[in-house]
């Protein structure tokens, strides 16, 4: 694999603001980058509007002059011959023997793939894992091996159906495994065995078909630094006893940030976990990365940046904004959920767990690190239709709080954007809108427990085991398509570092102050009126951002004035076992 | 405090109604004829059945239950074998037993609350491994073992289900905040109502619109 050379945008000091009138935009570039780099632009008087999300909506929006506004990089070539690239990962692996080497004759293999949360949106055809799937599958023809089994590594999300299923492996594939020999993974079957504890007791546990085998596969698609790893396998293929290990508020609060794996103890632990899996089964790893190209065809205009707008973009999206403001929300809802994105892989490795990541990270991080100069005062970010956790359904509230404070919060190596105890404007209309099919346990979770506390370990010590054994959301997860009971708690778990940061969170545009009062957020009119709002705790001039994401970016940030989060500065990891491995049983805390 | 989770049975755990164990005792009585002679009497009756049946599921059941009017105690039991053994079971959705698995895994106790009859309801509650004083069905009345066709009040069904788990609350101490309840009627609302963690399941449409209303969860047992 030879490595793209990007340049790499970075940002000058804040510039002075415009003092001449231009009959054109204008657009300033730092460092003269030339016309779509994925850098920074700071508004004049004469930018345009911004296209900013207002969940399945849009709007425009003009921004305060010297606004700075970060544009995620411009999506990288994909590979000419991802087949090929394939094989060759197959056949040249990191730290491993290659596939065929490790295959013979009546062995057991199992595969385990990424589920509908990767990619986002869900990719055109052919989906990767088919492309994966389709060399690995006969190459273990080619070699006599026929026991072989399918996981989707869902952990606790909600199980895909099978359309979804089929659109993700492809029809030969889905015909010949489903659903005895191709299925959802079940975190609370009783086929799930404890392989041993780690150093520092945290439990791992997998299926006992994968303990049992003779080789797991596991065949990934890397959309941001934080996914992929020992966390493929570690998470998406364990139980309730071995998620609790890091999804819970003491290991999230110290993730600085997830986007930054070095700095985030969910990912130590679960790199404990994975040494553990590492050890006791044979797992061979593939892994790939996906450039950024969210949006073809008739959407391809929103990965331009306004000002590269010609007419007809300009008159597809107020078109767009026109139709989309004569639809029922679930109009749109069902709207947003047919786009498919054109994403092509832009590497991929096979081998040895860790040695894979590496690779991975690098590649990654090159199609989605923006350097960015300085922290803000405030913040504007755009929430979208579409989270891991809302595939095909809405974004309701608790899942807008972990989009906000948990991911776009969370796009940053080094030092947040937002400075501390700084103001995170969003842009959606946080209504009372839930999905009963998908989180059920979500809307008891919102209507009845935040209402009592929005303190993460209060939630997790008093109520997090009652809904992990509530039997209506065991079997809404195990034979629906529901997220399971507890899901809720870790995407509030998520937010808690960026809960911690934050001083506070404005909603323009909210239609639902309720929801904003049980979110713990200020409801806003609209952008203007949610600046000002903001103004009045930032300092004098204060420095406003807006990320215009997604598609997705990872800020690197830079302050000299602040010293990033080390590991160092972690507390040590939650120990259940100390507890009985009773979360309930933890005292002393919240 | 206590917890309980109470199961309608007929379309909520199975797939047959109440007319499905009519039909099989109708079936089979002592010899064709009567069989035929009974199939054709309730034939005559349905129009009153369906006209009952909308204005309100008590007086659904006190009809249909005439129906067992002469029918001998002994032999309800032994029928009451065939129809669970051949008819309920069989139509177990495919979850119904994971469900109730899943309700003793978290230390809470079973109970079967049906507008069918007692026999039946015990018969299928220890197929399920429910315990018979956690099965309660409609009770007819026998006079020298032979079934008068009347039901004993009260008549389980609607409000009568509620009232009967608020009277098993304050007997057993059930905490109701904590307590589950499913089922797949409108007509089990009130049912639904009175406890904490109410679902409705493979619900027909009006308990559908309701369960979405009210945001009670819907489970699909399939």
């Amino acid at each position: 694999m030879t490595t793209q050379k990007l340049p790499s945008p970075s940002t000058t000091a804040r510039p002075a603001p415009a003092t001449t009138k231009s009959a054109a935009p204008r657009i300033r570039r730092d460092n003269k980058q030339p016309a779509w780099d994925g850098g920074i632009v700071h508004t004049e008087k004469n930018s345009p509007p911004r296209v900013l999300y207002y969940g399945d909506d849009f709007r425009l929006e003009n921004l305060p002059v010297d606004t700075r506004v970060i544009f995620p990089r411009p999506p990288m070539a994909g590979l000419p011959n991802p087949d090929a690239a394939i094989r060759y990962a197959l056949n040249h692996p990191e730290k491993s023997d290659p596939l065929h080497a490790k295959l013979f004759p009546g062995m057991k293999v199992t595969i385990a793939v990424d589920d509908i949360s990767l990619p986002l949106p869900v990719m055109e055809p052919p989906d990767i894992r088919q492309r994966i799937l389709t060399i690995v599958l006969q190459m273990l023809a080619d070699y006599g091996v026929t026991d072989i089994e399918i996981i989707i590594a869902t952990a606790f999300h909600r199980r895909m159906k099978d359309w979804e299923v089929r659109h993700m492996v492809g029809e030969k594939i889905f015909n010949e495994y489903w659903p005895d020999r191709l299925y959802n993974h079940d975190s609370e079957s009783e086929e799930l065995d404890v392989i041993g504890t780690t150093e520092k007791n945290e439990i791992v546990e997998l299926p006992r078909r994968v303990i049992e085998g003779d080789l797991l596969i596991y065949v990934n698609i890397n959309l941001v630094p934080m996914d992929g790893g020992n966390k493929s396998v570690a998470v998406g293929l364990a139980g309730y006893k071995a998620l609790r290990a890091h999804h819970n508020p003491y290991t999230m609060a110290e993730c600085h940030s997830y986007m930054d794996p070095k700095r985030s103890s969910m990912h130590d632990s679960v790199d404990r976990q994975g040494k553990l899996v590492n050890e006791t089964i044979d797992v061979f790893h593939i892994e790939t990365a996906i450039n950024n190209n969210m949006y073809g065809g008739a959407l391809s205009f929103l990965m331009k940046r306004e000002e590269d707008f010609n007419d007809m973009d300009w008159m597809k999206f107020k078109g767009m904004m026109y139709g989309l403001g004569k639809m029922p929300a679930d109009a749109r809802t069902a709207v947003f959920s047919r786009i498919k994105a054109p994403y092509e892989m832009i590497g991929v490795w096979a081998g040895q767990t860790e040695a894979v990541h590496e690779k991975t990270l690098e590649r990654v991080y090159q199609q989605y690190a923006v350097s960015v100069k300085g922290q803000a005062d405030i913040a504007i970010m755009g929430m979208p239709f579409i989270s891991p956790y809302n595939v095909h359904s809405i974004l309701n509230p608790v899942l807008v709080q972990v989009l906000a404070q948990g991911y776009m919060h969370n796009l940053y190596r080094g030092v947040p954007l937002v400075k501390k105890g700084g103001t995170l404007i969003i842009s959606h209309p946080a209504e009372d809108r839930f999905d009963a099919e998908q989180h059920p346990s979500y809307i008891e979770f919102f209507h009845r427990l935040l209402p009592i506390t929005k303190d993460s370990k209060v939630l997790h010590k008093k109520y997090e085991q009652e809904f992990a054994d509530n039997p209506i959301y065991k079997q809404m997860y195990r034979t629906g398509n529901a997220y399971h009971g507890v899901h809720p708690f870790y995407m509030w778990y998520w937010g808690e570092a960026g809960r911690k940061h934050m001083g506070r969170i404005i909603v323009a545009g909210a239609k639902s102050q309720s929801v904003c009062e049980i979110l713990g957020y200020e409801p806003a009119r609209n952008l203007a009126e949610a600046i000002e709002m903001a103004k009045d705790t930032a300092p004098r001039s204060p420095q406003i951002t807006m990320v215009h994401a997604p598609p997705i970016l990872v800020l690197d940030v830079e302050d000299p004035a602040i010293k990033p989060l080390e590991p160092s500065d972690r507390t040590q990891p939650f120990d259940f076992q100390k507890t009985n491995g009773h979360t309930n049983g933890h005292g002393g805390e919240g | 405090m206590n917890r309980a989770c109470f199961f309608d049975v007929d379309g909520t755990l199975t797939r047959t109604s109440l007319m499905s164990a009519m039909g099989y005792y109708l079936m089979n009585q002592t010899n064709p004829l009567f069989s035929a002679f009974r199939i054709a009497k309730e034939l005559v009756r349905s129009p009153q059945l369906a006209v009952a049946e909308v204005l309100d599921r008590g007086l659904f059941n006190e009809k249909l239950f005439m129906a067992f009017a002469g029918m001998s105690e002994d032999r309800l039991h032994v029928v009451g074998d065939e129809v669970v053994d051949r008819v309920m079971v069989p139509n177990l959705f495919k979850g119904a037993r994971g469900l109730i698995e899943e309700c003793r895994k978290s230390n809470m106790t079973p109970v079967l609350i049906s507008g069918s009859l007692d026999i039946l309801v015990k018969k299928l509650g220890a197929r399920l491994g429910v315990f018979e004083d956690d099965c309660f069905g409609n009770r007819l009345e026998f006079l020298r073992n032979v079934a008068t066709g009347r039901v004993l009040p009260p008549i389980l069904a609607g409000p009568a289900k509620a009232a009967l788990i608020r009277r098993l609350a304050t007997e057993r101490n059930y905490d109701l905040n904590q307590c589950f309840a499913y089922s797949d009627d409108t007509a089990d609302a009130p049912m639904l109502s009175v406890v904490g963690h109410p679902a409705a399941v493979n619900p027909k449409p009006r308990l559908r619109a309701m369960a979405q209303s009210q945001r009670w969860p819907i489970i699909e047992l399939g």
